[in-house]
């Protein structure tokens, strides 16, 4: 089996979604930086919210801050660049910008620390990987911030990992099946290359491929306007694709037609999905199947058993219900420090 | 005025605007600032090296001048507006390494065009040599984009941060892990930070003395980006470049609207395009009356008259297929847009309002060109006669060049009149011809009848004229 930091090795990006604020990602960065070769091997750091202060914004509890070590690219807003500590070159004034101002990249001259607010819309970041290619990094790793999935984006990243604790549920049982459902998610399957390349370029509306293999407009600009269709959806139809977000309206709308059974629905990819558990079972109940057409590669889910409010789950016990029901590798990092 | 002030003029600067290809923010706000040329020194200077520049970027060029184009203009493209960082520079604040990076890299930017335009050989157009900046901002000599203290700049910085990187620092061991054992590191930190601040002091002292030079040269990279628009704008609009009128008489030939000409492009269906008839005049400073069918084209004669003009006295191409224009000292558009809710006034009110502007500067002995376009065309035939006579007879012998629109029979031979040729054989002919025949054309009823309206209309209309002659 290949080892964490090996698997994170085989792909050219990465994007480390929290499921929850405190749930272990800077930790989780921390470690993957620690570790991942320094020798004629590169790495382009950035995030899409604000990462690295010392002290949780909300609930003023300590956070680690973010070690970059010599070598490494990293991008942030020109106002945290003007209060780093870290010694860097700056290499560049982005087109890109922030609340915070102009986003800029500089490479690390001697290992510190940095504060580190990139990007902040999925756009913005596509065109940072993009354009940290001209450094020959060999991975950019996106920090994404607190409910913003949509960094996760198979479009920003090839890999992925998720930390989730419980900061997330202080439930071990919730937690567990909540991440689960997430896991899920991220692992759909992806449709055939041939639907793939008939969606690809719609980023709105609603749309079918009848038995016959024709391509149908439902004239609706998303699933939001779902009441405006006046005919029953799934008539005559086997594939249904949602060019924007999946909402749940529209699945209860597909649940309630008689040929829910065997229907696919797509969506571009999992960050798409804004549907309830619940609504989501009943369909695959149904005989319904969700798939997407891109999706990225799920390399593992770090835990933090631990939340700012003061409960402490079991780690052990965390990790193990957590790998009974995701087929990717669970990790406590900070408890086991030598998994790589 | 500045350009900026007529881009919402009814002439249709914005279009040219929005069709400049300008690759820079800087160029366009440069542009925006831009006075009406006035001076013929600097017309001449302007249009010189536009010619020069449109001859070498269009005239036959070689594979490696159309190169050096394409190379400039994604310079430009990076080109960045650091007038705000540039101006603190000037006042005396102590740059960050953001400002630092800024000012590099417009330097290395303006030296690497600078290059560029010696392979253009556009003559009359000279970038400044920053090479002593780059040379402050780069001590390694690197010549490569980016920027922080270098170590070069100081031998006891060089000497901590070599001491540093040996005790290598690791954020990682944790805050207490590092205070516990690294009280050196900590001091040695500060020693670097306290350098660093000393240098930045000394870099932006050095620079201080370079501002004036630097703004500069962020100027003249917008105007190399304006320069470079305004060629290929002559080139895709089919532009000519005008000559100055030597005695107050301004002539066009083969006058165009280039707004007009890409609507008729974009409209064409079926690959049948609508053809611009061209127009050709010619006036002194006088006053001039414009009548003729409605439909028959007279509006635009007027805006495409103060477009050439604004596009003559701001440096560009003109579209026409020859010109040679007079220089003014301003140019009047009474062209109404929609009325101005906002200011009170209705429509008449507002129109009278800016035809006295223009009375005033004329009266004032100001060379300027006026469009007016119907004035008085919203109260009754008797007084709006007597208006617009009395505005061609105030101004008639005046420094201005008055031109107007009108459907009122304005007797005298005070003023020339030129007149569209108007419908012939159910076509519009749009061509102008000078005339002496004081009576307005009497086309309206044949216009309205063309745009297949109720035709009882029409024909009650055509019978009360009749009756009313008898």
């Amino acid at each position: 089996m290949n080892s964490f930091i090996g698997e994170i090795k085989k792909y050219n990006s990465l994007s480390i979604v929290g499921l929850e604020k405190n749930t272990g990602k800077t930790v989780c960065l921390n470690y993957i930086l620690d570790r991942l070769p320094s020798d004629n091997y590169s790495v382009a750091v950035t995030s899409i919210g604000i990462d690295g202060e010392s002290k949780d914004a909300v609930t003023s509890t300590a956070k680690p801050e973010i070690v970059l070590k010599e070598g490494t690219y990293f991008s942030t807003s020109e106002a945290f660049y003007s209060r780093k500590s870290v010694l860097s070159e700056l290499k560049e004034i982005t087109s890109e910008s922030s609340s915070l101002g102009r986003i800029v990249t500089a490479k690390v001259l001697r290992e510190g620390k940095v504060l580190l607010s990139g990007p902040s819309s999925s756009q913005g970041l596509s065109r940072w990987v993009d354009g940290m290619k001209k450094y020959n990094v060999n991975l950019t790793i996106v920090d994404g911030a607190l409910s913003r999935l949509s960094s996760a984006s198979p479009i920003i990243s090839e890999s992925l990992i998720l930390t989730t604790g419980a900061a997330y549920s202080s439930d071990m049982a919730t937690l567990v099946r909540r991440t689960k459902y997430i896991v899920e998610l991220v692992e759909l399957e992806k449709v055939e290359d041939s639907l793939i390349d008939r969606f690809i370029n719609k980023d709105r509306g609603v749309w079918g491929i009848g038995e016959d293999g024709s391509m149908i407009d439902f004239k609706v600009e998303s699933s939001l306007a779902v009441e405006k269709i006046k005919d029953d959806i799934t008539a005559g139809v086997r594939v249904v694709f949602v060019g924007g977000a999946l909402t749940d309206r529209f699945v209860d709308i597909l649940l309630s037609s008689k040929q829910c059974s065997g229907l696919v629905l797509v969506v571009k990819d999992f960050t798409k999905i804004f549907v309830n558990e619940l609504i989501y079972r009943s369909f695959i109940k149904r005989g319904g199947k969700l798939k997407v057409l891109q999706r990225s590669k799920l390399i593992a889910v770090c835990v933090n058993p631990v939340a700012p409010n003061g409960v402490v789950l079991s780690s052990e016990q965390l990790c193990k219900s957590l790998a009974e029901v995701v087929k990717v590798p669970v990790y406590d990092l900070v408890k086991n420090k030598n998994i790589a | 005025m500045i350009f900026r002030d007529y881009i919402d003029s009814p002439c249709g600067l914005r279009f040219i605007l929005d069709q400049l290809q300008l690759m820079s923010s800087c160029g366009r706000k440069r542009l925006l600032s831009k006075e009406l040329i006035t001076s013929e020194d600097e017309r001449e200077k302007c249009y010189s090296q536009l010619k020069e520049t449109f001859k070498t970027l269009y005239g036959n060029p070689s594979p490696q001048i159309s190169a050096t184009l394409a190379s400039v203009k994604h310079k430009l493209m990076c080109l960045r507006d650091i007038e705000g960082t540039l101006l603190r520079l000037k006042g005396k604040v102590v740059l960050d390494d953001i400002d630092l990076f800024e000012i590099k890299y417009l330097a290395l930017l303006n030296n690497a065009v600078r290059e560029d335009i010696r392979i253009l050989n556009i003559s009359g157009f000279e970038l400044n040599d920053l090479e002593d900046v780059v040379s402050i901002l780069d001590p390694d000599g690197v010549k490569a984009e980016g920027f922080y203290v270098y170590d070069a700049y100081s031998k006891e910085l060089a000497n901590i941060r070599k001491e540093l990187k040996g005790l290598k620092i690791s954020a990682s061991k944790g805050m207490a892990e590092v205070s516990a054992t690294s009280d050196r590191e900590l001091e040695l930190l500060g020693k670097e930070k306290l350098l660093e601040v000393q240098i930045r002091e000394e870099l932006s002292d050095k620079l201080r003395a370079y501002s004036t030079l630097l703004l500069d040269s962020l100027n003249t990279l917008s105007d190399l980006d304006i320069l470079l628009a305004k060629s290929l704008m002559i080139k895709s609009l089919g532009f000519c470049f005008p000559k100055v009128s030597s005695d107050g008489t301004t002539i066009y030939k083969g006058m165009f609207h280039p707004y007009i000409v890409y609507l008729y492009r974009e409209n064409a269906s079926g690959g049948k395009e609508k053809e611009f008839t061209p127009i050709d005049i010619d006036f002194s400073l006088e006053s001039i009356s414009i009548i003729g069918a409605n439909m028959g084209g007279k509006t635009v004669v007027l805006k495409m008259l103060a477009l050439n003009q604004l596009l003559f006295q701001f440096g560009f191409g003109v579209a026409a297929h020859s010109a040679t224009i007079d220089i003014k000292e301003g140019v009047e558009i009474c062209i109404e847009k929609q009325e101005d809710m906002t200011s009170g006034y209705s429509s008449f009110a507002s129109e009278v309002k800016s035809i006295d502007k223009v009375i005033q500067r004329a009266l004032a002995g100001e060379r300027i060109l006026a469009v007016v376009d119907e004035p008085a065309r919203t109260t009754n035939p008797i007084e709006g006669t007597a208006l617009v006579g009395a505005l061609l007879n105030i101004l008639k012998q005046r420094n201005i060049s008055l031109i107007l629109t009108t459907h009122y029979n304005v007797k005298g031979n005070y003023f020339r009149r030129f007149r569209v040729n108007g419908l012939k054989d159910g076509k519009m002919d749009y061509m102008l011809k000078e005339t002496t025949e004081e009576d307005v054309p009497h086309e309206a009823i044949n216009v309205a009848r063309s745009l297949d309206v109720n035709k009882e209309w029409i024909e009650l209309a055509q019978r009360e004229l009749g009756n009313n002659k008898k």
